[in-house]
């Protein structure tokens, strides 16, 4: 199957919805080409704000849009729409509750070559402890497109969506429907949960595959939306298995792990692998090599839950 | 003797040009009209006083020459001894260049001929012109031997002396330091004065820092004068003089009014501060006729201006209804400020108070905005990026009937509806929630931006404080504001020149110049007096006529304003008034409890 490009779609909707929806603008920190932004600043330029390489002032913009009834997008790289602007994010957009939506690109180690300066893997934590935010990192480009055109009519708080550079399969058919705060069991199984969010679910289902070849049946749940998170399916799944493994593209410390751990730990306690960034810097490298250095492959998530079964705590 | 000023001083010809803008480097304005008049520091002070009244032995030196009749044209004057004048047929008269814009400042080259000649054997020789005096006024437009020579002879033969300084470039700092030194007095503006302290002024409190430094180095007053207001400085403290609102011709030869007049008025015994208030309006005065030398006011001319600005409203060019409706309800907001401060124990007096002129002004008077709606579509907005100044906001929307007052004493309270910073969501009235500093502009932009696609009338106005100029995020904004062309953006800066840690020059000087600053990224600036409400009102009516870029307008404050022992205090930033405060700081209101 060839592989398409979540922020291509990113890009493509927007210029659909604009189309539709006047109250929606767009806005970008000089990283409209990479974001593809900029084909929505091509279909609407009266509509689309290139704010410069201030991601400050650009958050603090869309607040502005946004208190003043429009529907403002703005996006740039995860490091650079998270990071530096956390603040602007929290006080300006996030305590008045206004409606931006903080769409950003290039997350996680796929970055690949330009190194750690550019590889956000806490963005999902930070954005995650601060009040009415929503975060969501849809797995391909369709769900990617479900999620955008469910934003564009969605006023109750702002969200956080969390896209990847590199291109990836596909794994949702044309009739997908994006439903907020809910769980998808890609794959149903019996022995294991493995919980993943974001482009990990190609991850998670290859380490099922490694795991049925042993006879292990693997239940696989694709978690999009990180906050609210599917405490529900969790539990459900918990009760069913008795182990969990998650693996996301993100520090093991405030992420998909830490929110699975949080529900589990205090509803049903269940033994649980975190499988992510181990609390360090990656590097340079290419999106492959960086997966296989840092253990994002299914066949060490495979292992991992190998190691999980293993242990005496289980069911 | 008594009754007379040695004036030891420069003589000049100025040939004055007034165009509409000064001219840029390579650039090239035309002027609607040329004047050839009479000026120099000197000459202009010896007539200032002369015409007040006072006599004047005068000590210059000019040249024999076809200009030398026009120069001298004002000396001529029954005050004036003129035999100290030194003509010297080999040289040349002074020829001053003045570019005038009128309000907006003049651009001055000069050509000292025969002042440069003035030498300290000169003055030694005029010594009998010192004797024959009880006041000396020197000015620094001279050779610095020579001001040195005047400044020693004063101080020798026991008379008080004043140093009034201009024209420093190509004099050296310390040199002009040393001679400072046992002074009576010293006058200059706030460019002279950054000059001679090797910082930048464009506020009271960084001129203070100066002051300081000069009493430091022996002086006994320091006035520092910034456009129509002065400061003075001295060991009893600083204060901070607003002048008086006039039709401004040009503003050549103020300077020299001011010094004149004030040398006048301590001759004739009045204090330190009366004298200030009476230099300020001549210099008013002066600025209302072309040059520097031709609306130097006779002193009937004056005593009659001054007695008709000294009473209630005496700052305003028109005392206006409007004026004086804002003015009584604008008493009432500061009486709630303290009021509910008093009431929450905590919150930020100082701020508040140096902001509520302009908010005030803005909610009765400049802004469209609906009490009953509060959210009505194509209303304006106001964007409190100061958010600490919550109080301030909060007396307004009350006063001008977003929420009864009453609510007003729940300001920190649990469920009381009144944020420490403000809340769009909990408060009515409130268009944006603020707080953390450096985030308003960004806010404004979009809501302007929003406003235009939606081809609304809204003008949104968002109020800023010096100390936040230190955010980097401003700056971002504020490149957006003029990329955007956002005209229908109006920032006010309120510049009162303190902030937590001490004055702005203190923490972080490199803040200053704020108004060059706001010019370099491309806004239209407009600077007054954050407490005049004829010029708050007239700022944002010229900020409404400008299309095609964004203003701000820059209003020079005083922290902690209207409560006597709270201006100018650092201390009361972040800090409510204690009990027996309130009662004084209401007493002081006229509400007195």
């Amino acid at each position: 199957m060839a592989k398409t490009s979540m922020r291509g779609v990113y890009g493509e909707t927007l210029v659909k919805l604009g189309a539709k929806n006047k109250n929606i603008v767009v806005l970008d920190a000089d990283l409209a080409k990479s974001t593809q932004t900029g084909k929505f600043g091509k279909a609407f330029p009266d509509r689309f704000f290139d704010m410069g390489i201030a991601e400050q002032d650009m958050i603090g913009t869309a607040a502005g849009f946004a208190a003043a009834g429009m529907n403002p997008f703005a996006s740039t790289f995860a490091m650079f729409g998270s990071g530096r602007p956390w603040e602007q994010i929290r006080n300006s957009v996030a305590y008045p509750n206004l409606p931006v939506k903080i769409v950003v690109t290039h997350a996680g180690i796929s970055v690949g070559e330009d190194g750690p300066t550019h590889q956000a893997c806490e963005d999902i934590s930070i954005m995650r402890s601060i009040p009415n935010m929503k975060v969501v990192a849809p797995a391909d480009s369709v769900e990617t497109e479900k999620i955008i055109e469910y934003l564009a009519e969605y006023y109750d708080s702002p969200v956080y969506v969390r896209l990847t550079r590199m291109t990836t399969d596909v794994i949702f058919g044309p009739d997908y429907k994006f439903t907020f705060g809910k769980g998808i069991i890609i794959r149903p199984g019996t022995d294991i949960t493995i919980i993943s969010t974001g482009i990990m679910i190609f991850q998670a289902l290859e380490a099922a595959e490694i795991l049925r070849s042993k006879n292990i049946s693997a239940e696989v749940i694709h978690m999009p939306v990180i906050k609210p998170i599917d405490e529900k399916m969790i539990i459900a799944s918990a009760k069913k298995t008795g182990k969990i493994v998650t693996v996301e593209e993100h520090s093991i410390i405030g992420g998909l792990g830490s929110a699975v751990a949080e529900v589990i730990s205090e509803k049903y306690p269940v033994i649980l692998k975190r499988v992510g960034i181990n609390d360090t810097f990656a590097e340079s490298g290419t999106p492959e090599a960086l997966f296989e250095k840092y253990g994002l492959t299914g066949k060490n998530l495979a292992k991992e839950a190998l190691n999980v079964l293993k242990t005496k705590n289980g069911k | 003797m008594k009754d007379t000023v040695a004036v030891i001083g420069s003589v000049n010809l100025d040939i004055l040009v007034r165009t509409l803008s000064m001219p840029e480097r390579g650039e090239t304005i035309s002027g609607d009209e040329v004047y050839f008049l009479p000026g120099g520091k000197g000459a202009n002070q010896a007539v200032s006083i002369a015409r007040l009244g006072k006599k004047v032995n005068f000590v210059a030196k000019i040249g024999k020459d076809a200009v030398m009749g026009n120069s001298l044209k004002n000396l001529s004057h029954p005050n004036i001894n003129l035999k100290y004048m030194i003509k010297d047929k080999k040289l040349k008269t002074g020829i001053a260049m003045v570019n005038t814009t009128g309000k907006k400042g003049n651009k001055v080259t000069w050509y000292t001929g025969a002042n440069n000649s003035l030498t300290p054997a000169d003055i030694k020789k005029a010594e009998a012109a010192i004797i024959n005096s009880s006041m000396v006024l020197v000015c620094t437009e001279l050779p610095l031997d020579t001001v040195k020579k005047a400044v020693e002879l004063g101080i020798k033969n026991k008379k008080k002396v004043i140093v009034s300084v201009g024209a420093l470039t190509g004099k050296k700092r310390e040199d002009v330091m040393s001679l400072l030194k046992g002074c009576y007095l010293i006058v200059m503006n706030e460019k002279e004065g950054g000059y001679l302290s090797n910082r930048v002024i464009s506020h009271m409190e960084t001129g203070c820092l100066t002051g300081r430094e000069l009493l430091a180095h022996g002086v006994e007053n320091v006035i520092i004068t910034m456009g129509r207001e002065a400061l003075l400085v001295n060991s009893k403290g600083a204060g901070v003089f607003p002048g008086y609102g006039v039709n401004v011709v040009d503003t050549i030869g103020g300077g020299d009014a001011f010094a004149g007049a004030l040398a006048v008025a301590l001759l004739d015994g009045k204090t330190m501060q009366d004298a200030v208030e009476y230099a300020n309006a001549s210099g008013a005065m002066n600025s209302t006729r072309t040059g520097a030398q031709e609306g130097m006011p006779t002193r009937a001319q004056l005593d009659k201006f001054f007695a008709g600005r000294s009473g209630l409203g005496g700052h305003y060019r028109d005392y206006s209804k409007t004026i004086k409706m804002v003015e009584k309800r604008t008493n009432r907001m500061r009486v709630n400020i303290i009021k509910m401060l008093g009431c929450s124990k905590s919150g930020h007096p100082g701020g508040s108070l140096s902001a509520i002129d302009v908010i005030s002004t803005l909610y009765l008077h400049t802004m469209n905005v609906n009490p009953a709606k509060p959210k009505m579509e194509g209303a304006d907005k106001f964007v409190l990026s100061k958010g600490h100044a919550a109080p301030a906001l909060y007396a307004a929307l009350a006063e001008a009937g977003f929420f009864p007052e009453e609510r007003l004493w729940n300001l920190r309270k649990i469920g009381g509806g009144l944020s420490g910073h403000p809340d769009m969501k909990k408060t009515p009235g409130i268009d944006m929630t603020t707080g953390s500093l450096g985030q308003g502009l960004s806010v404004a932009n979009g809501m302007a931006l929003a406003a235009k696609l939606k081809g609304l009338p809204t003008r949104v106005y968002v109020m800023m404080g010096d100390g936040e100029m230190q955010e980097g995020q401003i700056w971002e904004a504020a490149m957006t504001s003029y990329h955007r062309r956002l005209d229908n953006v109006c920032a006010i800066l309120d510049y009162n020149g303190l902030q937590i840690d001490g004055s702005i020059g203190e923490v972080k000087s490199g803040l200053e110049p704020l108004v060059e600053k706001w010019k370099a990224f491309n806004w239209n600036v407009i600077e007054i007096d954050g407490h005049n409400y004829e010029q708050i009102i007239e700022a944002f009516d010229a900020a409404k006529q400008v299309k095609g870029l964004p203003s701000i307008v820059i209003a020079r404050t005083v922290k902690g304003k209207g409560i006597s022992f709270m201006e100018r205090k650092v201390e009361y930033h972040g800090v409510a008034p204690t009990q027996d405060e309130e009662a004084r700081a209401l007493k002081e209101l006229g509400c007195g409890e």
